[in-house]
């Protein structure tokens, strides 16, 4: 869990902010391209995640069904969305215990944006 | 409208705003609460026939004959439910019956709203199968590398 030679340095969680941590190396792939595009929003991701990842708010939802929560080293975490911009999404997941939030996905066009072009995939039914 | 803007013009888009009957929604920076303005007769009036919509649907839900047709109504409402696994799209008709409930008990709907977004971009999610088998994926092994402050470098 501990980060990887060549990761970039995130300064200490202060007492009662979240570790901001990736979960996935899409996650970490994805994140420096997506600050690039979008750096005053992923700066207010960011800080948001840190303090109030549980948070309720237009752009912070829970994820429901079972998509709500999501085994990290086999634990059954809450997975969660923060909306970066109309196209644009973060998924994480938060363990309360560990005061740790996992970014597991950081994508810059949402399948919602396919949806709103009418480029529908076929049902899950 | 940007909230400076108003404050610039409040006179006048006050004058605009009752000669229309309208409202106007007066926005703040940095993701802040937006306000809206609107002249006093058409919020209560709003408020009154939302009284009395809260009202009828207080009894149409206590009514287990009218389940079916007002599940009907929630997938008429919602055509993105018809992007969730078949399991989900009951689980969420039983979620949105229940929460309607309780909101039109209290006559407040912001938890049914946030239940319904909720549900819909888990919806989106699953409009693309591949992105939505990722995300139920366990990961056994978190990357585990520190997520760097965008602004630093």
């Amino acid at each position: 869990m501990s980060p990887k030679r060549g990761d970039a340095v995130a300064p200490p969680a202060a007492d009662q902010e979240y570790e901001l941590r990736f979960g996935t190396s899409e996650a970490a792939a994805q994140w420096p391209e997506l600050c690039k595009r979008f750096t005053g929003n992923c700066r207010e991701a960011w800080d948001s995640l840190r303090t109030s990842p549980l948070t309720r708010s237009p752009k912070q939802k829970p994820l429901q069904g079972r998509l709500a929560t999501r085994p990290i080293s086999g634990v059954d975490l809450p997975q969660r969305q923060f909306d970066i911009s109309s196209g644009a999404r973060l998924i994480y997941c938060v363990d309360e215990r560990k005061q740790t939030v996992w970014l597991v996905d950081a994508s810059a066009a949402h399948p919602g944006a396919t949806v709103a072009k009418g480029k529908r995939s076929s049902t899950n039914r | 409208m940007p909230l400076a803007t108003f404050i610039r013009d409040y006179a006048n888009v006050l004058d605009q705003v009752e000669a229309a009957d309208a409202e106007v929604v007066l926005e703040r920076r940095s993701g802040r609460a937006s306000f809206v303005v609107a002249p006093l007769r058409r919020v209560q009036s709003d408020r009154h026939a939302m009284e009395a919509v809260t009202r009828v649907l207080r009894h149409a839900l206590a009514d287990k004959a009218l389940e079916k047709s007002l599940a009907v109504g929630i997938l008429e409402t919602f055509p993105w439910v018809t992007f969730l696994p078949a399991a989900e799209q009951t689980q969420f008709e039983s979620a949105v019956l229940e929460t309607l409930r309780g909101c039109a008990a209290l006559g407040r709907f912001t938890a049914f709203e946030d239940l319904v977004d909720s549900w819909r971009v888990t919806a989106e999610i699953w409009s693309d199968p591949a992105s939505a088998r990722r995300l139920l994926a366990p990961i056994v092994a978190p990357h585990g590398g520190a997520v760097a402050d965008p602004t630093a470098s």
